[in-house]
This record gives C-alpha cells, sequence and structure tokens, in this order.
C-alpha cells in the first residue's frame, strides 16, 4: 500500500493552475522522484501535501485516510507525520533560534518528554546527522551550508515523521556535500524506514535516490515509471529531452543526443492539447503528420492508477527514430 | 460592494486589454486620480461634521440672537439634506468657491490666491534645492564610499546626515534665523519685499529633506553600483562617463524620483511651520489661524489645495518614472 | 523558607550577569550604544528628577527687574521676558515634553502596527485596497494631518497627541505591512508551519524575533519624528495650552526675543535635537543587541574588552563631534572672555590644581564653567594637533572623551551648586577631570603599543610570488593565447589578509576551451575576476605578468587598458537577468562597447548586432534589439549576453559559470551556442563551473583549484584515465553518474575546504585526503609536470619524478 496517495491533484495560484490534474503515489520506506524545470510545478505539489499551499481539487490520502483539507488535532497529527525540508539551508532555519531550541520546540509540540528526556534526544538527534551535540547552543549563522541542511534534518526527524518531503535540498551544496547529504538521508531512511518525496532539478541525483520517478512539465506528469526503467527506455520524449540535457561525463558531449528546443512556455499560458507539442523533437514540428499532439490532451486517454507516459506516439526505441 | 468592485475591475480589464502600455497606464493613473480627489472632497466636505459646535453660531458670532443664527444657517445651506449640501460643496468647489472666512469675512479663494503662491514659491524653492544638492551628493558620496572605501568619509556623512535629519524645521529655521539673520546680519527674516528674503526659509525647509534624500541617494547608488550590470559594463571597458551616465544615472535617479513626491509632501508641511517662524506670508499663518478659530471654510479651502497640489505631482512623478524605466508600466500591472 | 538565600543568590548572579548577557554586549558593540545609555540615563534623571528639585516658585515666579539677562552664575543660561531661569524651565518642560511625545509615538505605534498587520492578514483584493489607502494617506504630509485632526478634536496636549497619533500611523503601518507580508513567505516560517508548531508560537518566536530590529528602530524614529511634531504644534500654539508648558512652546516665545536673548529659543530647541539624537542612538542600540549574528560575533571579536573596542572605533569621531558641538554651542554666550584661551587655560588649571583661594571667591558653577571652559579647549588643541599632524583617529576619540567628561562634570556641579557645599562641587568637578586624564593616558599607551604593532605587519609586505614557478616551461604547445605568471589577489581584512587566489600560472594556446572547476570557496571566480583586471575592493592583484596576445596587461595603463581588454577580452557572468542592466534596450547594451571601442555606428554596428544575435540562435532579432531585458526568457538572455560578447570578436571569452542559474535543458543549449562559437570563431574560452560534467563535455582541459591554487591541469581526454590528484578524483567521484550502482553509498571527501584565513601548513587537500603522508602537513607541493600536458601538485604523483630527477 503506498503511504501517500495523490488523486488529480489541482493547485492554482490566481489565475494560475500551477499543478493541474496530477496523480501519484508513495510507497511505504520507498522513494519517489519528482523532477522538472523550474515553472513545472514540482514545489507546488510539495507545498500542497504540507497544506501551504490550498488545493483546488483533488484528493491527497496518507495511509488510505483523506488529509486534503484536514485540520485542528488531524491536521497537528499528520503534520508530525509528513516532514519537509527545504532548498535553501540558508533561509529555511530561524535565525534567532539556537540550534537546541529549534528541535526542541518540535519535541515538546509532538512528542511526550520530560525537560531532561528532551534534551537528551536533541542530543540524540544531532549525533545522528552527524554533528557534535555540543552545537545545540549555536545559531544557524554559524554552520556552513551542509551543515545547516544537517540541522534541518535532525529538526525533521525530532517528529517522527513517516513521509519526508526533500525539496531541492541538496541544490544549493557544492557536488561533495551533496554527496554527503544524500548517503545520510538514505541511511536514515533504511534506519527508519521513511518515505520520501524527493523533488529536485537534477536527474542524477533523482536517479540515485528514487525507486520510481515522475517527470513533470508545465504543471502535469508527463511520465511516471521505476527509475531504472525511466533511465534506460524513456518514453515521453520530454523525458528523453532532459535526460539527453544532462552532462554524461563523455568528453566532448553524447554524440546521440537530441536537444530539445526553445524554453518552458508562460505557465499562464500553456498550449492546448499535449503541452509539451510546441518543444518536442518528435512532435508536429518534426512531423507534420503528427497533428494529434496539437489537437488531443493526451492525458485524457491513460489510466492514471499504473504507470506511464503521456505521449500520442511513445518512443519505442532510441534507434528506431 | 465586493460585486460592484468585481464588475467594475471587469471594465477596467475589458478596457485595458485592448489597449497599449501607455494608454493603459495613463488611464489607470487618471482613475485612482479621480479616486483620490473624490475621497479628498469627502473628507473636506465631513470636516463641518466632525469639528465640534454648530458652525452657525460660530459664523454668526457667539453674542448673536436666534434669527441671526437661522440666517445663517440657511445661508450656509445647513438646513438642506446631507446630499444636497454635498452636491452643493462640490459644484462650489468646481466654481472655485470655497465661501468666505468666518473670522476676515473675505472670500476663502481670494485668500488662497493671494497666499498660495508664495507657499508654493517656498515649497518648489525647497524642492529645487533638495533635488539639487541631495542626488550630487548622494551620488558623489556614494562613489566615493563603494565597496567599503573612505569610512572616514562614511561615517562624517551618516553622522553629519543623522543629525540634520534629526533637527525639526523650526529648530533649524531658529538657528539660521539666528546666526545669518541676528549675528552676522546678512541675510534679511520676514515680510521685506527683498528677493533674498526667501533664502533662510528655502534653506530651513529643504535641510532634513536634503538629509534624508541625500541618504537615500547614496544606498540607492551603492546598491546600483554593486549590481551585476555594474560589472558586466566595467567588462565592457566602457569609460568611467558612459558607465555613469547611463548605467548608474537613470537606475539612482528612478529612486530619488519614486521618493521625490513623498519629499514634496513633506515640504508643503514643513512651509507651516516655517513660514511662522520668519512670518512668511504663505498659507501657513492663515492655517493655524484658521484651525485656532475653527474657521472651517478656510481650513477646508486649505486642505484641498494642498490635497490636490500633492495628488497632481504624484502623478506626475509617477508619469515621469515610466518615462524614465519602461519597467514600471509592467510591473505597475 | 530554605530556598529564600538560594532564590536571591540566583538573582544576583542573573542581576551580574545581565552585563555579560549576549544582548547587552552586542548593544554596546558600538560605541554609539554606550552613548544611548549615557544620554538615556540623562533624559530620564533630567525627567524624574527635574519635577522634584526644581520648586513651582522657581519656574513660574517673574522677577521682572532681571528680565531678558545674558548668562550669569545665578542664571546659567540667563532668563526670560518675565526674568525666569531659561535652563530650569527648559529642564522643567522634559517631563511633559517627553509624556507627550512618548503618548502620541505609542498611539501611532498601537494604530499603526496593529492596522498594518491586519492589511497583511486581509484577503487578496480587500488587501490591494489597503494597501493603495495607506500609500494615498502616506502621500499626504503628516503635520499637515494633524494640523486638521487638531481642529477637530480641539487645541489642547491631548488634542495634540491624539492628531499625531493618527497622522502618524499610516507610516508605521506601511512599515508593519511590508513586514509581516515580507515575513509571512519566508522559508523558515513555512518550515515551522510544516513542523506543526502552533500559530502563537510562530508568531511569538519566528515572525516577532525577525522583525523585531526593524519595529523598533522604526518605533524610536517614529518616536523622535512625533517628539517633533508635539513641540511644532506647541510651536504653532495649537498644543500644550494654559499655564502648562513643553518646549515648543518656550520656543514660541524664545523666537518672538530671538535679537535679545537668543538662548531663550536656543535652549529648548537644543533639548530637542538631543533628545532626538538619543532616541535614534537608542533604537540603533536596541536593535543591535537583538541580532543573535553580533551576540557570538562580538563574543569571539571581543578578546579585547569592550571599553578597548569602544575607543578603537571610527565611531568615536561622531561621538567627540556631537559632545564638541554641544560644549561649544553655549560657550560663547556665558562670557565674553569665554573665548580669550588665556584666561580659561589659567584660572581652569589653578583651580583644578586645587587653588581654593580661587575656588573660595567663585561659586559652584563659576567653577563648573571655568572647568568646562578649560577641558574644552584642551580637548579642541589636543584633539587638532593629533588629528592634523598625526592623523590618529584615536586621537578624536580622547577629544570626545574630555569633552564629554567635562560636560558630566559640569553638569554634576551645577546641581550640587545651590544645595550642596562648594566643596563636594569642586571635588566631583576635578574627580571627573583626572578620570578623564587618567583614560587619556591610558588611551595614548594603547596608540602607541597598536602602531609597533602594526609596524611589524605592514600591509604592503604581499610577499612576491615565487621566482621558481615563472619560469616553468607553457604548458601547451600551440601559440599561447594567455599567459599568466605567478597570479595572486590579496584581500586585507580586520581579522588578517587571505589570498584566494594564491600564486597560480595559466596558459590558455588560441582556440581552446578550458575549464575551471572546483568547490565554492576555490577561488576559481576570483582568478576570472583578476584576469580581467576587475578584482572588487579591497583585493588587489599582482603578478609578474599577464600576457594577452604577448601584451603585458599588469602594465599598462587605464586607457590601453580599457580599449585593449575592450576588444579583446569578453565576459559572461551566471545569472543573466541581474547581469543586463534593466533599464536599457538589449541594443543599446549589445552595441555600446562596439560604438565605443571601434568607433562603429549606424547601420553598420547594427548589422553586426543581428549577425551575432544570429550567432547564438535569437530569431526576430529586429524586434529583440528594441526590447528590454524583462521581455526575454532566461536562456535568451544569457544568449545576449553572449551575443554581446562576441561584438568586439574577442579572442578570450571568460564565462563565469555561464550555466548555473539556467535550467538543465536551456544549459545544454548554451553549451551548444559556447562551443558553436569556439569551433566556428576559434575563439578561446574559459569556462568557470562547479559541474564537473559541464567541463567534461565541452572543455579540452581543464584545471581544479583548490584553496585558492591550482592543483591539477590536465587534458580533458586524459581526465577519466591518468593518475589524477586525489581532489581531482574525489571530485569525479563525488558526481552521481548515469551508470553507477545505485545501492552503493556516493563517495564523498570527508570534511571541509580549509578557511582561507586559517589554511594549514603544507597541503592545504592534506587534513581531507586519504593518502596523506608526513611530507604533505609540512611542505606545500609546487604544480609540476608528470608528463607533456598533466601538472600535478601533490607529492603522491610528484615525489618519484622528483627522485628519478635527482
Amino acid at each position: 500500500m503506498n503511504k501517500l496517495e495523490a488523486r488529480d491533484l489541482v493547485v492554482r495560484y490566481g489565475q494560475l493552475t500551477a499543478v493541474d490534474g496530477v496523480s501519484f503515489g508513495i510507497p511505504a520506506g520507498g522513494t519517489l522522484g519528482l523532477v522538472g524545470e523550474s515553472g513545472s510545478g514540482k514545489s507546488t505539489i510539495a507545498r500542497a501535501i504540507v497544506q501551504l499551499a490550498k488545493t483546488a481539487r483533488g484528493q491527497i490520502l496518507l495511509d488510505g485516510k483523506d488529509i486534503t483539507y484536514a485540520h485542528g488535532a488531524d491536521l497537528r497529527e499528520i503534520r508530525s507525520r509528513i516532514q519537509m525540508i527545504f532548498q535553501d539551508p540558508y533561509s529555511s532555519l530561524n535565525p534567532r533560534l539556537s540550534v537546541g531550541a529549534m528541535i526542541d520546540e518540535v519535541l515538546q509540540r509532538h512528542r511526550d518528554l520530560t525537560a531532561a528526556q528532551r534534551r537528551q534526544e536533541v542530543s540524540r538527534l544531532l549525533e545522528m546527522v552527524a554533528l557534535e551535540p555540543m552545537f545545540a547552543g549555536r545559531y544557524p549563522h554559524q554552520f556552513s551550508g551542509g551543515q545547516r541542511q544537517r540541522i534541518a534534518i535532525a529538526r525533521t526527524l525530532a517528529s517522527q515523521p513517516e513521509l519526508v518531503i526533500l525539496d531541492e535540498v541538496v541544490s544549493a551544496l557544492d557536488v561533495s556535500v551533496q554527496a554527503e547529504i544524500l548517503n545520510l538521508l538514505r541511511d536514515l531512511q533504511r534506519e527508519f524506514q521513511l518515505s520520501y518525496l524527493f523533488i529536485s532539478h537534477d536527474l542524477s541525483v533523482v536517479r540515485y535516490m528514487s525507486d520510481s520517478v515522475s517527470v513533470m512539465y508545465l504543471g502535469q506528469i508527463v511520465e511516471w515509471k521505476e527509475t531504472e526503467e525511466l533511465f534506460k527506455q524513456p518514453q515521453h520524449p520530454y523525458t528523453q529531452g532532459l535526460i539527453d540535457s544532462i552532462p554524461k561525463m563523455i568528453v566532448g558531449g553524447d554524440p546521440q543526443r537530441i536537444p530539445l528546443r526553445g524554453e518552458i512556455p508562460d505557465p499562464h499560458y500553456p498550449p492546448p492539447a499535449c503541452r509539451f507539442h510546441t518543444r518536442c523533437p518528435f512532435g508536429p514540428l518534426a512531423y507534420s503528420e503528427r497533428s494529434a499532439c496539437r489537437e488531443r490532451d493526451p492525458h485524457l486517454q491513460i489510466d492514471k492508477s499504473r504507470h506511464y507516459a503521456a505521449c500520442h506516439f511513445p518512443l519505442v526505441k532510441k534507434e528506431l527514430l | 460592494m465586493t460585486l460592484r468592485n468585481e464588475s467594475n475591475s471587469g471594465i477596467m480589464a475589458w478596457l485595458t486589454g485592448r489597449l497599449g502600455p501607455w494608454p493603459r497606464f495613463l488611464l489607470k493613473r487618471l482613475v485612482s486620480l479621480f479616486v483620490v480627489l473624490a475621497m479628498l472632497l469627502v473628507l473636506t466636505f465631513l470636516l463641518i461634521y466632525l469639528v465640534p459646535g454648530d458652525p452657525a453660531v460660530r459664523k454668526a458670532g457667539i453674542d448673536a440672537s436666534a434669527e441671526q443664527i437661522e440666517f445663517e444657517r440657511k445661508a450656509l445651506g445647513l438646513d438642506q439634506p446631507v446630499h444636497v449640501q454635498f452636491i452643493r460643496y462640490v459644484q462650489g468647489v468646481a466654481r472655485l468657491d470655497f465661501g468666505t472666512s468666518f473670522i476676515t469675512k473675505q472670500a476663502v479663494t481670494e485668500i488662497l490666491q493671494q497666499r498660495f503662491p508664495r507657499t508654493f514659491q517656498l515649497a518648489g524653492t525647497g524642492l529645487l534645492i533638495v533635488m539639487l544638492v541631495s542626488v550630487p551628493l548622494g551620488i558623489l558620496v556614494g562613489a566615493l564610499t563603494r565597496e567599503g572605501r573612505n569610512r572616514r568619509l562614511e561615517v562624517v556623512f551618516m553622522s553629519l546626515t543623522s543629525t540634520t535629519s534629526a533637527m525639526p524645521e523650526f529648530l533649524t529655521a531658529t538657528f539660521l534665523a539666528f546666526i545669518f539673520a541676528v549675528t552676522l546680519n546678512w541675510l534679511p527674516v520676514g515680510t521685506t519685499q527683498k528677493s533674498t528674503a526667501i533664502i533662510l526659509p528655502a534653506i530651513s525647509v529643504s535641510l532634513r529633506p536634503v538629509a534624508s534624500l541625500a541618504r537615500v541617494v547614496r544606498l540607492e547608488t551603492l546598491n546600483v553600483l554593486a549590481q551585476d550590470y555594474i560589472r558586466t559594463a566595467r567588462s565592457k571597458r566602457l569609460p568611467a562617463y558612459l558607465i555613469f551616465m547611463r548605467h548608474l544615472l537613470p537606475n539612482v535617479l528612478t529612486a530619488a524620483l519614486t521618493i521625490g513626491g513623498l519629499v514634496f509632501a513633506g515640504l508643503l508641511g514643513g512651509t507651516v511651520i516655517v513660514e511662522n517662524v520668519f512670518a512668511w506670508p504663505g498659507l501657513g499663518q492663515r492655517v493655524v489661524d484658521a484651525v485656532f478659530n475653527l474657521d472651517y471654510p478656510v481650513i477646508q479651502g486649505i486642505v484641498l489645495y494642498f490635497g490636490i497640489t500633492v495628488v497632481l505631482i504624484n502623478t506626475a512623478v509617477d508619469i515621469l518614472l515610466a518615462l524614465v524605466d519602461p519597467r514600471t508600466l509592467v510591473l505597475s500591472e | 523558607m530554605s530556598n529564600a538565600p538560594a532564590y536571591t543568590e540566583v538573582q544576583a548572579r542573573s542581576y551580574l550577569a545581565f552585563w555579560r548577557t549576549p544582548f547587552f554586549r552586542a548593544f554596546l558593540s558600538s560605541p554609539s550604544g554606550f552613548l544611548a545609555l549615557f544620554l538615556t540615563g540623562m533624559l530620564l534623571a533630567t525627567a524624574l528628577l527635574a519635577p522634584l528639585v526644581l520648586t513651582r516658585e522657581e519656574i513660574y515666579q517673574r522677577n521682572v527687574r532681571r528680565r531678558l539677562e545674558g548668562p550669569s552664575a545665578d542664571h546659567v543660561l540667563g532668563t526670560d521676558n518675565l526674568g525666569r531661569d531659561i535652563l530650569k524651565r527648559t529642564l522643567y518642560a522634559t517631563p511633559l515634553t517627553l509624556q507627550l511625545a512618548l503618548s502620541a509615538a505609542g498611539m501611532a505605534i498601537v494604530i499603526g502596527f496593529a492596522a498594518g498587520a491586519a492589511t497583511a492578514y486581509l484577503p487578496g483584493r480587500l488587501r490591494n485596497m489597503g494597501v493603495r489607502l495607506l500609500e494615498i494617506m502616506l502621500a499626504f504630509p503628516g503635520i499637515l494631518i494633524a494640523i486638521m485632526l487638531v481642529a477637530v478634536v480641539g487645541t489642547s496636549a491631548e488634542g495634540a497627541v491624539l492628531a499625531i497619533g493618527i497622522a502618524f500611523s499610516p507610516s508605521l503601518a506601511r512599515v508593519a505591512y511590508t513586514l509581516a507580508s515580507g515575513v509571512a513567505g519566508l522559508d523558515y516560517i513555512s518550515s515551522a508551519r510544516v513542523l506543526g508548531l502552533s500559530s502563537r508560537r510562530i508568531v511569538f518566536r519566528y515572525i516577532i524575533p525577525n522583525i523585531a530590529e526593524t519595529l523598533i528602530v522604526v518605533s524610536f524614529n517614529a518616536t523622535a519624528s512625533a517628539l517633533v511634531a508635539v513641540s511644532s504644534l506647541s510651536f504653532l500654539g495649537l498644543g500644550v495650552q494654559g499655564t502648562q508648558f513643553d518646549w515648543g512652546r518656550l520656543i514660541t516665545e524664545g523666537v518672538l526675543r530671538l535679537y535679545q536673548v537668543p538662548l531663550l529659543a536656543l535652549a529648548p530647541a537644543l533639548a530637542i535635537g538631543i533628545t532626538g539624537l538619543t532616541l535614534g542612538y537608542l533604537g540603533e542600540a536596541l536593535a543591535r543587541g537583538l541580532n543573535p549574528a553580533l551576540w557570538t560575533q562580538t563574543a569571539a571579536i571581543q578578546s579585547r574588552t569592550w571599553l578597548q573596542r569602544y575607543f578603537s572605533s571610527e565611531y568615536m569621531l561622531l561621538t567627540g563631534a556631537t559632545l564638541l558641538l554641544v560644549a561649544f554651542y553655549f560657550l560663547p554666550w556665558f562670557s565674553p572672555d569665554a573665548l580669550d584661551p588665556n584666561r580659561t587655560l589659567v584660572t581652569g588649571a589653578k583651580i583644578l590644581a586645587g587653588d581654593t583661594n580661587l575656588a573660595a571667591i567663585a561659586t559652584g558653577s563659576q567653577v563648573a564653567m571655568l572647568l568646562l571652559r578649560t577641558g574644552a579647549w584642551i580637548a579642541l588643541l589636543l584633539g587638532l594637533l593629533s588629528y592634523f599632524f598625526l592623523r590618529y583617529r584615536r586621537f578624536c576619540a580622547y577629544l570626545g572623551l574630555i569633552c564629554g567628561l567635562c560636560a558630566g562634570s559640569y553638569f554634576l556641579s551645577f546641581l550640587l551648586a545651590d544645595s550642596a557645599s562648594l566643596g563636594t562641587a569642586l571635588a566631583s568637578a576635578q574627580l571627573g577631570f583626572y578620570l578623564g586624564v587618567g583614560a587619556t593616558i591610558l588611551l595614548i599607551l594603547q596608540v602607541v603599543s597598536d602602531k609597533s604593532r602594526q609596524t611589524r605587519g605592514s600591509p604592503d609586505d604581499i610577499p612576491a610570488p615565487s621566482q621558481a614557478s615563472a619560469v616553468e616551461a607553457p604548458v601547451s604547445q600551440a601559440q599561447p593565447l594567455l599567459q599568466a605568471r605567478g597570479l595572486t589577489v590579496r584581500f586585507e581584512l580586520e581579522s588578517g589578509s587571505i589570498s584566494p587566489v594564491n600564486d597560480i600560472n595559466i596558459d590558455l594556446a588560441e582556440g581552446e576551451i578550458v575549464g575551471v572547476v572546483g568547490e565554492s570557496g576555490s577561488g576559481k571566480s576570483m582568478t576570472a575576476l583578476a584576469l580581467a583586471q576587475l578584482v572588487p575592493h579591497p583585493g588587489v592583484v599582482s603578478a609578474h605578468y599577464v600576457r594577452l596576445r604577448g601584451e603585458d596587461i599588469t602594465r599598462m595603463s587605464a586607457g590601453q587598458l580599457r580599449y585593449f581588454l575592450g576588444s579583446e577580452m569578453a565576459m559572461i557572468f551566471q545569472d543573466p537577468m541581474s547581469s543586463l542592466n534593466p533599464a536599457l534596450k538589449i541594443g543599446t547594451q549589445l552595441t555600446e562597447a562596439t560604438r565605443v571601442h571601434r568607433r562603429v555606428s549606424g547601420k553598420a554596428l547594427r548589422k553586426m548586432a543581428l549577425e551575432r544575435m544570429a550567432d547564438v540562435h535569437i530569431s526576430a532579432a529586429e524586434t529583440r534589439l528594441k526590447q528590454y531585458p524583462h521581455e526575454f526568457s532566461g536562456g535568451m538572455r544569457q544568449r545576449a549576453m553572449i551575443a554581446m560578447g562576441l561584438m568586439n570578436s574577442p579572442s578570450l571569452i571568460i564565462a563565469d559559470e555561464p550555466t548555473t542559474a539556467l535550467d538543465v535543458t536551456i544549459q545544454a543549449q548554451i553549451i551548444d551556442v559556447l562551443r558553436e562559437i569556439n569551433q566556428e570563431q576559434g575563439t578561446t574560452v574559459l569556462l568557470i563551473s562547479h559541474d564537473v560534467g559541464v567541463i567534461i563535455e565541452i572543455c579540452s582541459r581543464v584545471l581544479v583549484m583548490y584553496a585558492g591554487r591550482i592543483v591539477e591541469d590536465v587534458q580533458i581526454t586524459e581526465l577519466m584515465t591518468a593518475d589524477k590528484h586525489p581532489y581531482t578524483e574525489a571530485l569525479i567521484a563525488a558526481v552521481p553518474a548515469f551508470d553507477s550502482d545505485r545501492d552503493e553509498p556516493l563517495a564523498s571527501i570527508p570534511g571541509r575546504p580549509p578557511d582561507l584565513d586559517n589554511l594549514p601548513s603544507g597541503c592545504a587537500f592534506a587534513p581531507r585526503c586519504p593518502y596523506v603522508f608526513e611530507r604533505c602537513r609540512q611542505e606545500v607541493p609546487a604544480l609540476l609536470h608528470v608528463d607533456d600536458n598533466h601538472r600535478i601538485a601533490c607529492f603522491l604523483r610528484t615525489e618519484a619524478l622528483e627522485d628519478a630527477q635527482a
């Protein structure tokens, strides 16, 4: 059973539909990767799950229970079970609270512990993320980016969550620090059976972290597959384009790659039918007979309960095209 | 309320959707101009009801008979229903007729026409001084103290400006009058007809805004100089005058202009005080007398005049800003 | 009961500890905090004591025979038109004035903050209307609104307070609105909500502490403005009425007699000025006290005592200047001989020396005045002398100190003069003066010791880059386009000097694409800026030479440099949005450098611009040239930046993280554009990036930087195969590769890059290196050839070679 499930989620900011009918599931103890360019709506999904953004339509289920519009005591309980870590470790920690105090207040809120137990727990949590317990008295500005992200992780673990949403948690970090944080996250997942929603624009990081991956484009999920399968055999041209865009450590670049044209369109005015047809190297721009892309929305024809690619002409094998 | 608002914005959206950026911008400015003017009219009209006591009694005088008071009430139109009074008031304002002063029995329009030009002259001269002094000063000090250079100059500048901007107008005015008029006897004070008479009042009224605007301009200069596009301009090896005139100045001027409207409003407020110190024959003295005697036709007239001036200046500043900086057109939406 | 002593003990300890709390340390971290404390104390003491010490009789009793007198021993600042003491009246008005100002400000703050915060939480459309309304209200002059309101509520002290409270609230509401709506969207507020913290906790632990600083500064400034406004109303006769008087009203009386007794207006005016300054300083100091960044910082920097820091700060100039101003403003009115240095000095010195004869004939206030003059003169002379001849700022601090102590002792003796004995007054004045002398001696000692310390470590002795590296052969066989030798960038900071780029050699051949890679802080961007001669202040670039096309740019005049680099070198920066001037059309920005350096204009210039736009694949270039940067998308802007760089057909393009701010698909496009330009126009590219993948994809050679040095210089073709520097190895391994095993943990580099101000001796990477051995910790490895196209700075790789050579 899925730890968290989203069904036909729609989120709007005023006139802008940031997330438009998205469904996915996060397996218990597993990781779903969510990948896409800026403006694709991936962070909005995260914010909708933790109710930082208002869901306009659709459902969010935690262990099968609808939590879309939970409030009061329900919401408080959910807050302890679903946690989120933000991209920028410099702005996600309150500069006015010491590290110990900010972990302690989460313990106070969600755990029934005495003051002495809490103090012990703070030390234990800091050790768990490989920080010295004596750092509890320090303030965020005294730490480096990687250390701050560790503090954010420790604070998150304080409420003993079941699901953690990781929103671009390593994008602001150097590559060596990034590796450390990713390793730590995976160790913690194994230790506490955590479920992750791992959001990133970096496909190679997503590949390393996720069991299955959803690719987003302009507020919709265009492809959803097991990680290995997705990278070996992408079916949606956008997925293919994203994979091709990543530097592959191949000298002189990958000669076979097919570059994407143009840039992501203004999300206020998404193209009709298949939203990707204005950039698709296999769509009506290249093959005039593929007018279906301009006329019909491929999303309407797929069964959202299983893995899919929202494309009228999914890629079969790279060599064929 | 919400509904009307919605339909209203619907019409606006329909209208603006069919216009280019400039007409759209001007239309919006015009609409907000009228909204503010309408608010001003309502507020000044309400002044009669807010001021304690019966205006008719006040106009007729304390020892007037009941008939006299009744006569004045009719003359003021206070026996009419409120909306009729308001319409009359608006019509009066449209004809530039604000009634007559209770105290001097002079037509308010006449008072305004005599005195407002002098106040405007003072505030205008003040604004000129403010702009001419603070913008070059701020830019110069900003350029000299960029990236933490010349710490000493920065300290001197900061302490000078903070001291100056903490000095109230009447304090500056008193000091200046004492030094230049009393001790040194260089410049005249008060009602003389000499053209130099404006120097001291204008300096007094502008000193505080000069200091605060110079600080803003310096900060903005530092801010612009730290921008990436200045580095780009330097990487293109443009000569200093081009970097300064083309890349720095317009962006700094935008900031200076943005608060220019507020500065002018502040200057108008300052004139009230300074005019009283220097016996400058503007509206400052009249407004105090009027408030003291609750002579509200005069108060209404003065508030309207000041208000309309401020609103017009602000609109002018907005339009000027849009001319200087094309982003304003887009951002204002 | 047994707990009681322990309780008081705790209390006493916490009371003592107050002076050591982080808040108070930060409060005093700038001298203005000390000043604020001093001035606030004076002000409060005056406000509390004045009504107790001064009798109504003294204040209101008329004495027409002594009207409009100048300063005298009886009336220190002279008398008003009814023969009343000006100073006493000014002091007496303190509590009322403060009370009015504080109530008006308090009202404005309460109304304003409540309205502002409420506006921030209104739903969309209502909020817009609220903001609009605030803006309209803000456009009207506050004092004018206050005057109108006085008409409504009536002319009285209460009326003035009410009017100002209302008139000033819109500006405070605006601030509160901006802060509240700004903070609500911040990440840490979001994370607090996600953590499930209660709203009350979020408000009191997250929002308020983070906006408190600004609110405090704004509130105190508003109080100062309210003081001015209340005084203005009183001055106009619209405030305090009847027999009551505040400073504003005193000024009204004074202005009428400005010609006869200037002090009548100046004394209360000065009181307003000083109070305004006090409020400003106090607000700033309180805000500083609340900033946790200063709590720890001051603790760290404060190896010296706060007193020493206080005197060493440049802000002391301000203190000195202010106090001097205060002291000297009063001087001329005391007596005609006040400005006679001889007389003042001699008399003052005699009194200080304890000449009781002189003291016996003088009253306490006369003595005090003499002391003040003496002190002020000594201070002025010494201060000017030292400032102009020694040019040492600490003497300015000393100047301020003496003035302050003189003023303090003067004040004290004035207070005691009438009530207590003359002896007490004299003693206290002398005590103040000798304290000042003592402090001065301490100060001079400190200055001297500081000076001797400075001469030992003069900032000019930037060590010459090592000669050995200069003679090394260039790496590349092809025609060298750029050769830099011993390139060093040095920053002199308060905490010491650092070198983000330390003695590096770079060779670029014609037509190469060379990458520079490293973690943040490795000095790669600074290298680019150093080559372009664009290092920000106070960085200093030094080098044996930097030759571009054979010409040494370190020896060029500013004019030559501008022309030469303007046409030979172009730069592309990380963020294309901020790197383009938002107020200028793309066309203008594209062409301006060519217009200047090549004197091309008109049609020819436009044609060139269109061609360059085509080079970077921007379609509809005609219209694009007329657009502004905000009308371009992110990738388009970076293309425009590249086109701009190409305008003068430079031989070298330095691209500093040109794709970092862009999406991956756009990154791929920009990389293609750069490669194309390199291939078609033969332009050399120096590409700085933190992304090894990007470097491998496009570059032919890569320089790896660590802690300001190049640790490896290697051909890309050899990068994946040859023996590498351990750092390079680790850097590549840390990138999650596409074919890696997902079950294995990622390779990471333990530890952190060293701080530049605290580099380890020996190899900077040694503390993190898995292969470290003894020599690494003692010597800095040189960048040596391991084969023709490969240089490494690592003993592990070069030791064998060294042995072979030996």
